[in-house]
């Protein structure tokens, strides 16, 4: 009677150890997706140059305020110390594909746009939009809106900011 | 007879709990082997290190206990001031806790980072990591 007993004790102390094991490699097996937490900080640095403290860069507006400061937005990667190229040790071939996209949309207060701007690899934006071009909170995307108004207090505007984190072969298991 | 029965009863017994013992054994082996390793402290210091890194500002100074990587670079032969590289020119961190291995993630913020071994412990409470320092990149002129 002792011998069936050992023998399933067994075959349950290995089915145990067998769901441990494949619990852990499949835990293990993927790398730690820092997408988010990348696309939120990228997404910080964007809105802090362009609203130091909340309050709009004088250098967004040009000089009259009639508009916006087109040569500010050209050189917007320099004047906020971006860099967007990324090299990493192994040959994903980044430097010739960005891996960043972020879009800035100013809006008046009746929620009109009045200016648009954005940098990095455009085609990442479909990344984070469903086939109906509506954003989607997947890895790597974030989207956030914020209110600022200039020193003379007499331009207001809703700033909205998309960023976006490819890095895929870095943070994802690919299949 | 009944001797022979209790040593047999003794022996099946110590074997079935010897088996016992090396399964859970075994078991805490593997579990531990892919829980720690060279690869995972690699590739979790080098992400948390670009992305303090990001969200840093020029004038920051922050330490960083790597007491679990030197321990892993010592068990390698590794230099432990060799740990931890930093490329400006190309905003990248390299983690490397032995000869063959290494893993790199770069930031996004274009800033100039120093970085050293503290040996001295004091910043860190008693424990050994590095520190690093974070100025602005001088502009090229021309640029």
């Amino acid at each position: 009677m002792e011998k069936p007993l050992t023998f399933y004790w067994f075959a349950i102390i290995f089915g145990v150890a067998l769901v441990l094991s494949l619990t852990v490699i499949g835990f293990h097996d993927h790398p730690y997706d820092v997408r988010d937490v990348e696309g939120l900080l990228l997404k910080n640095k964007v809105a802090d140059c362009i609203a130091p403290t909340g309050r709009l860069n004088s250098k967004v507006l040009n000089k009259t305020k009639t508009g916006f400061n087109e040569t500010f937005f050209e050189n917007f990667l320099n004047e906020c110390s971006l860099n967007l190229k990324a090299d990493d040790r192994e040959t994903y071939e980044w430097d010739k594909k960005i891996q960043y996209y972020f879009e800035v949309v100013f809006r008046d207060m009746d929620e009109k746009e009045v200016y648009r701007f954005d940098e990095g690899n455009k085609g990442l934006k479909d990344i984070c939009l469903t086939n109906k071009g509506e954003f989607e909170l997947l890895p790597g995307c974030t989207k956030s809106y914020f209110y600022t108004i200039n020193k003379d207090k007499d331009k207001r505007y809703f700033v909205e900011i998309l960023t976006t984190v490819r890095k895929t072969e870095k943070n994802a298991k690919l299949k | 007879m009944k001797r022979v029965k209790k040593a047999g009863f003794l022996t099946e017994n110590v074997i079935f709990l010897v088996l016992n013992l090396i399964v859970v054994t075994i078991l805490l082996l593997f579990i531990y082997s892919r829980t720690g390793g060279v690869m995972l402290y690699e590739e979790a210091y080098a992400k948390n290190i670009a992305l303090l890194i990001d969200s840093a500002k020029p004038g920051t100074e922050f330490y960083l206990n790597m007491e679990g990587a030197f321990e892993e670079a010592e068990d390698n032969s590794w230099d432990t001031k060799e740990t931890v590289e930093i490329n400006n020119e190309k905003n990248m961190v390299t983690v490397k806790l032995s000869e063959d291995s290494g893993y790199s993630y770069s930031f996004f913020n274009d800033v100039n980072v120093v970085s050293n071994f503290d040996a001295k412990k004091s910043s860190l409470g008693g424990q050994k990591g590095f520190i690093f320092a974070i100025t602005e990149k001088t502009k090229e002129e021309g640029n």
